[in-house]
């Protein structure tokens, strides 16, 4: 008998410091462009851009980096579907979803008020990746605040020559542009934003045809989430397999994590994706309030989902996570299976 | 606008009379300030695709109504109709946009806009306490107070739940909110204080009370770690 050697044991955590991406998602610095490039943003960004358009996209898919919106679809893949050549003349757009509705899945806003030119940066990148013209970034119209820090950020980036004509001395002419919801919980669909940007009402449409045939304007578009966009420039900088010794098979990388809800000490944290969800709530959030008997439900988002079912913590699958204490009926007769009690200790992830 | 009764979202909004609207606001046109910065927001978009510009243009427009009438203000037909002459699409399709997107007001607000978060994250750490020391302060659902200061609206997630429950006032979020910070929030907004925008507990925008657990260096120095790649 031989044995097949040992496949390593995946690393699901905690991350130290020097493997995370947002250095600055409490705000404790500036987040203007002189800090961030001593924290290590737009860093020779030329260089990055000479590994050229089709080496960036297998970067991208070697590192399984899924998008982190959550829908977690592949998004090396999702770059690769874009038109290498216009036939036409139509120019492609990536469009940058930052309209973060979801309640209890918060954590674009600290990458867009602290860290905004990872963003920025990863823009140049992506749409540089997938032969865009500019980036339009829709930014929910609620995050007043952290808009304006991205109006700023992006002007702080033409003002070094970083974004316009010959970006960062790339040869290659890149915009762009941040446009400003007003209030749709619907605009996080893409279909429904990229009908938004075009000045309508946010009424998702028919696929096909996709956005990347027809999207923006009627061009090729791509539509990806803050994070995912965010992550890009480190991911070039430190290899595909960085990236990829994180986490389990099929959810691969660092992510930020928000818990709130009946926590100790609710957060946006950065972690390993496949963390163990009572090492992440223990670590980071101080535990379960009043203890972790008094757990009844977890509503997790996002691609966390699965990783967490196995967490060896927290010893449920997922589906299971909904516990209701009044299951099999109450003294009255009734049965209220899926009814918590009040004050029932309840608590968001997103991952 | 100002009632008694509480208002409830399948209410129709009460829309001020026609004429008399048109009266006050049939002469609108942009400030200069604001005619330039409506022409740098008009240039985002390509050339024919002005009416991507719409939504800006009535966000700006309502904030020019709010800063005429000292109130956070709303659009007002004739508004919708100089927006929609100017980008060269049918008022229709801004009226359209105008009554989808929630962030436009179509009836008069008041010089403070109080929007409480209701949804589950912010209900499950209080936000029932915060709707209550709003209305211990007079302020009622869907209302305007008498003063003229205060409306009040529960929307839906603002996007800052790990900072549960919160409150938009304004251009401002006030976080980590209880019974108690709320009331002295809404004194103070009366008295003509500015309150402290953010949590108001002690604690660092999202990061955990009590201080971080991760990248303890960046609390007082803007470290660099790739030293440490």
């Amino acid at each position: 008998m031989t044995d097949a050697p040992a496949a390593p044991a995946p690393f699901v955590g905690p991350l130290s410091d020097k493997d995370r991406i947002f250095t600055n998602v409490y705000g404790f610095q500036d987040w203007g462009i002189d800090a961030a490039c001593k924290r290590g943003d737009w860093d020779n960004t030329k260089k990055l851009l000479e590994i050229g358009q089709d080496g960036i996209i297998d970067i991208i898919k070697a590192s399984n980096l899924r998008g982190r919106g959550g829908a977690g679809f592949p998004t090396g893949m999702k770059w690769s579907f874009m038109p290498k050549e216009s036939k036409d003349g139509r120019p492609s757009f990536l469009v940058i979803n930052a309209d973060e509705s979801e309640p209890g899945s918060c954590k674009d806003r600290e990458i867009i008020r602290h860290d905004p030119h990872k963003l920025i940066e990863g823009a140049l990148i992506a749409g540089f990746a997938m032969r865009a013209r500019a980036a339009y970034i829709y930014i929910r119209g609620e995050f007043i605040y952290e808009a304006k820090v991205l109006f700023a950020a992006v002007e702080q980036a033409y003002a070094k020559g970083f974004l316009g004509k010959n970006a960062c001395g790339s040869g290659y002419d890149f915009d762009v542009f941040v446009h400003r919801g007003a209030g749709a919980y619907i605009c996080g669909e893409e279909t429904a934003q990229i009908e938004s940007l075009e000045g309508k009402k946010g009424q998702p449409r028919l696929k096909p045809p996709f956005p990347a045939g027809a999207g923006l304007y009627g061009c090729p578009t791509t539509v990806n989430n803050v994070e995912s966009i965010a992550v890009s420039p480190t991911i070039l900088r430190r290899g595909a397999a960085w990236f990829n010794g994180f986490g389990r098979d099929n959810n691969k990388g660092t992510k930020l994590f928000q818990i709130s809800g009946h926590v100790n000490r609710p957060c946006v944290v950065e972690e390993s994706m496949g963390i163990p969800f009572k090492e992440l709530i223990d670590r980071h959030c101080g535990g379960i309030r009043g203890g972790w008997d008094n757990l009844l439900a977890v509503i997790p988002g996002g691609p966390g989902r699965a990783d967490h079912g196995r967490a060896n913590g927290f010893r449920r699958p997922a589906r299971s996570w909904l516990r209701p204490r009044h299951g099999g009926g109450d003294r009255d007769g009734q049965v209220h299976r899926h009814r918590p009690r009040h004050f029932a200790p309840v608590l968001f992830l997103q991952a | 606008m100002c009632g008694s009764t509480e208002h409830n979202m399948a209410d129709p909004i009460a829309i001020p009379d026609e004429a008399e609207v048109r009266a006050v606001w049939g002469g609108f046109a942009w400030t200069s300030e604001n005619a330039a910065q409506a022409e740098k927001i008009i240039a985002r978009y390509p050339p024919t695709r002005q009416q991507s510009a719409i939504m800006p243009l009535l966000d700006l427009a309502q904030r020019q109504v709010g800063a005429e009438t000292n109130t956070q203000g709303w659009l007002p037909v004739p508004v919708i109709e100089y927006v929609a002459a100017q980008l060269d699409m049918p008022y229709m399709r801004a009226y359209e946009v105008a009554t989808f997107y929630t962030m436009y007001n179509l009836a008069p607000v008041g010089r403070f806009h109080v929007q409480v978060c209701g949804t589950t994250p912010c209900m499950l750490r209080g936000s029932d306490d915060v709707m209550a020391a709003c209305k211990a302060k007079g302020l009622h659902k869907g209302g305007t107070t008498a003063d003229g200061l205060f409306t009040l609206n529960e929307v839906e997630c603002l996007g800052a739940c790990a900072n549960a429950p919160m409150v938009q006032i304004n251009d401002d979020n006030y976080e980590d909110l209880t019974f108690e910070t709320m009331t002295a929030i809404l004194d103070d907004l009366a008295a003509g204080k500015q309150p402290k925008i953010g949590p108001q507990i002690e604690r660092q925008t999202s990061c955990p009370e009590g201080g971080p657990t991760t990248l303890k260096e960046m609390v007082s120095e803007n470290h660099d770690y790739r030293g440490e790649w």
